[in-house]
């Protein structure tokens, strides 16, 4: 990938002054010391990668149809050559809803602990250059984590990998092949789990991404991200996921992906308990749905909660940003309430449940399911068959394995939400908004099997 | 949080920048064989560069609300890195143009009012700074940013009970890097060293960029210095200072570690360096010239620091606690205690009990200074600064008991807590054997 005009330059430029605001709430005026007097001032706003959820996949794995691959994405926009840590104070959770009521049926969690010193990679990349005398060990072993992974279920729990190995980044010595085999690992009863760095697998479209965030503090980003992710990934046979194991009778089930922190006393009283502080489950509802003002209030909030919590289906009906979109774009977004994105992103869609007459993901559809909520869940229907041509605007193409029924790696979701916002597939929308034969495209291809996701992006490309 | 959210405040998008500038731009520097030469993406952290950016986006977008307080938000970072406070004054500027451009639900734009609040705080106005957080609690109490503006404000007014409540909401609710480095304040301030460092070392772990390490690993080194640890207190600067080299407190805490561990010139040579960022730390470098003997050089420091209140008072904001400190030190008592006094008057923190307490001293009021050296104490927090001034104020009472107390406290504390101070404490005990 080349930067070859003065725009896409440019975009890059207004990205990075952009981080620069979140560092700089970060260190106030040089403290009081002794005599220079001034005041003391931490971080507010903090950059909080470690627990940054940012993209969720969930899809029936192409070549083992019997399976689903979930993959959950961490610690965004890790430069090539560093290698970057999981928070050994955080679980890392990826939920099952098979019933419909908002409430994790099966949970599967991450915890990490470090393996040799853990100290953050920037400054032990300063340390190398510095010399000889600072290098402590191979480069990789300083990075090395260890994980277990625990399936709960019936309250109970149950360690399904122990000592599990996370794949650090490639940092460029012979070999990474081995390295990312050594990190796939088979799980009791059929599945697999890969757990550690890869190429980043998402991409957009450049003028959807300015549309559908136009309004909010950021600036565009262009499509195709050349960096890497700290990926959990996991391939599940169908049965152990769906409702009652049967995944003929009830198709549907529900995928949300959570961190939580573990927090501290302070003088000696107060819970030290774990705090969720990352929540997905739709790629953009938080940013693009939940208000500015509470959007670090959704990371807080558990599905099961939505219906009655006065933020998300509020919120949902009648989002600020459709409107502010279509000022934008110039043209008119359907009027509140939109139960077309309440059927979308809150109860899936079934023929008996709203404005989009196509039973696809509702978990009505499930015949054992006793009482659907609205809950804000990617939902994924494992009865959809794996489709021959996938289209990346998934269901506004007819391609009914698509986003939003599920999410794959190839789907444009940024381009998808933002034409669902104005009003597709219920009403006419906006299709012609955004060029579909623009060249956005995953800058390095996901490969056939399981964890799909390319290698690591090296510094060489 | 996904995506769309996470791309701005992310550092990852100073790397992607960078890098992909760097590297890939026409002519650029990678060749495809080689590892790139510096680390991948190192941010230089471009802020002029950024601000143009945002300009000129303001430029199209002049009713951008969130794009105005990006911009307050960098101005608020250039002064801090230029000790140029003439951009507290556009950091304004911007925020209230920010909040003059109502969003979508008709209220300001939340982060310009705690852009408010950390203005406040940085122009030492705690009180308007506990008024603009309160505001934005009252409309965003789940705006995580806002509680970190709140316990600072308390923290500086005294507020100390305040301050609990504040970081409690923010640890209960978001426990991260902002949290934890305050909890750890409060933990020292309360006199619980081993709990404050528990904190930091769990901050040490989680930062999302070179910045906050260093911010962490500073603290971590003025906790060690504060309980007599100069080796650790180097080690955990010289850490900051690996994934920051320009932090200038560090880079000052360094100096001070290696003057108390008895490397005159490596301090000497880090205090000049750390002047050059940052005039804040031109007092205490003239006080190790001074020590050392050298009185023109630290006469040319005080310089340095007189010129810089005479600007901050032009500028309106006059720091009275700094400027009553110094003149308790190496001016006149009687301005001292005016200074002071006025701070006293504004606030009622547990720093400024202890400067003013110290002024009075000088003053040869040594019965009301007393007062406030048990104030300056009141917490429980263990610094041997206070100790030692509450050891001298009971020397000139006439208390020979207290003062030996109080003397021998400083200097278990932290027996470098300052060059001349330390000295003059082994002094006045020997004297009185």
């Amino acid at each position: 990938m080349r930067l070859t005009n003065a725009g896409n330059r440019w975009t890059w430029t207004a990205a990075a002054s952009i981080a620069v605001l979140a560092a700089t709430v970060l260190l106030g005026p040089a403290m009081r010391q002794s005599t220079a007097t001034s005041h003391w001032d931490a971080p507010a706003t903090t950059v909080n990668k470690q627990i940054d959820a940012t993209d969720l996949y969930a899809f029936t794995s192409p070549e083992r149809q019997d399976t689903v691959t979930i993959v959950a994405d961490y610690i965004p926009f890790q430069a090539p050559h560093k290698p970057y840590q999981f928070d050994t104070d955080a679980r890392y959770e990826v939920h099952i809803d098979n019933t419909g009521t908002g409430r994790a049926a099966i949970t599967y969690r991450w915890t990490f602990a470090d393996k040799a010193l853990p100290a953050p990679s920037f400054v032990r990349a300063r340390e190398r250059q510095a010399g000889p005398e600072h290098q402590a060990g191979p480069l990789d072993s300083l990075v090395e984590q260890s994980y277990t992974l625990t399936r709960l279920r019936d309250g109970k729990s149950e360690i399904l990998v122990r000592d599990g190995y996370a794949a650090p980044t490639d940092l460029g010595g012979p070999g990474y092949a081995a390295t990312r085999r050594k990190a796939v690992r088979d799980l009791p009863g059929g599945g697999k789990v890969f757990t550690g760095t890869a190429a980043d697998p998402f991409y957009s479209d450049n003028r959807a991404v300015n549309l559908l965030r136009f309004g909010l503090p950021f600036f565009p980003v262009k499509t195709g991200v050349p960096m890497n992710v700290s990926a959990l990934a996991l391939q599940l046979p169908k049965s152990e996921l769906a409702l009652g194991g049967d995944p003929a009778r009830n198709p549907v089930i529900g995928v949300w992906t959570t961190a939580s922190r573990r927090s501290s006393a302070l003088l000696g009283s107060g819970a030290a308990g774990y705090t969720q502080v990352s929540r997905l489950g739709n790629p953009n509802f938080n940013e693009v749905i939940i208000p500015l003002k509470r959007r670090d209030h959704f990371n807080t909030l558990r599905p099961d909660g939505d219906e009655s919590g006065g933020l998300v289906v509020p919120s949902t009906l009648d989002p600020d940003q459709a409107e502010v979109v279509a000022k934008q774009a110039n043209v008119t977004a359907p009027p509140a309430p939109r139960k077309d994105l309440e059927q979308i992103y809150l109860t899936g869609l079934a023929r008996t449940g709203g404005p989009i007459k196509q039973d696809l993901n509702s978990h009505r559809l499930n015949q054992d399911a006793p009482r659907t909520a609205k809950a804000e869940e990617l939902r994924l229907n494992l009865s959809t068959p794996v489709a021959a041509a996938p289209d990346k605007y998934g269901i506004l193409k007819g391609d009914a394995q698509g986003y939003p029924n599920g999410r794959r790696l190839i789907d444009d979701v940024v381009t998808i939400n933002l034409r669902m916002l104005l009003g597709e597939p219920a009403g006419r929308g906006a299709p012609g908004l955004i060029a579909e034969d623009n060249p956005a495209f995953l800058l390095k291809p996901i490969t056939d099997s399981f964890p799909y996701l390319a290698l690591p992006v090296t510094a060489a490309g | 949080m996904s995506r769309l959210r996470r791309l701005p405040p992310l550092l990852g998008c100073v790397l992607l920048g960078c890098v992909l500038v760097t590297l890939f731009a026409p002519g650029g520097l990678l060749r495809r064989d080689e590892p790139p030469p510096a680390p991948a993406g190192w941010s230089p952290y471009d802020l002029a560069g950024s601000i143009q950016a945002v300009q000129v986006r303001l430029r199209r977008h002049p009713d951008d609300a969130a794009a105005w307080a990006s911009l307050g938000d960098m101005y608020l970072k250039q002064a801090r890195r230029t000790a140029d406070t003439a951009y507290y004054a556009k950091a304004e500027g911007a925020f209230e143009r920010s909040l003059r451009r109502p969003t979508g639900d008709g209220e300001p734009y939340i982060d310009a009012v705690i852009g408010m609040g950390a203005l406040a705080n940085a122009r030492h106005d705690f009180a308007g700074a506990v008024r603009w957080a309160e505001r934005a609690r009252r409309a965003a109490p789940f705006r995580w940013a806002l509680y970190g503006v709140l316990t600072d404000a308390h923290l500086e007014l005294g507020h100390y009970e305040q301050a609990e409540t504040a970081l409690r909401r923010m640890l209960d609710g978001h426990p991260d890097l902002a949290s934890f480095t305050r909890a750890a304040r409060l933990e020292q301030l309360r006199g619980r060293p081993g709990h404050a460092r528990d904190l930091l070392r769990r901050a040490c772990a989680i930062p999302g960029d070179p910045a906050e390490y260093a911010f962490c690993q500073w603290q971590l080194g003025e906790l060690a210095w504060s309980t007599g640890d100069p080796r650790t207190a180097r080690a955990a600067y010289t850490q900051a200072l690996a994934a920051d080299p320009g932090h200038a407190p560090a880079r000052a805490g360094k100096a001070r570690a290696e003057a108390a561990l008895g490397r005159t010139e490596q301090a000497l040579r880090d205090y000049a360096t750390a002047v050059i960022r940052s005039p804040a730390y031109v007092v205490e470098y003239g006080e190790l010239l001074e020590h050392l003997g050298d009185a023109e050089g630290a006469r040319r420091q005080y310089a340095v620091f007189t010129a810089q209140q005479r600007l901050l008072a032009a500028s309106g904001g006059a720091d009275d606690l700094a400027a009553g400190t110094f003149a308790a030190n190496h001016g006149e008592p009687g301005t001292a205690v005016r200074h002071l006094r006025a701070e006293w008057a504004r606030r009622h923190s547990v720093e400024v009990a202890d400067a003013l307490g110290w002024a009075l001293h000088r003053a040869g009021r040594h019965t009301e200074a007393a007062a406030y050296a048990v104030r300056a104490d009141a917490l429980g927090g263990r610094n041997a600064l206070f100790a030692y001034h509450r050891g001298e104020i009971e020397h000139a009472l006439g208390h020979t008991g207290a003062a030996r107390t109080h003397l021998t406290r400083a200097l278990s504390i932290n027996p470098y807590f300052s060059p001349a101070g330390a000295a003059r404490a082994r002094e006045l005990l020997a004297e009185k054997t």
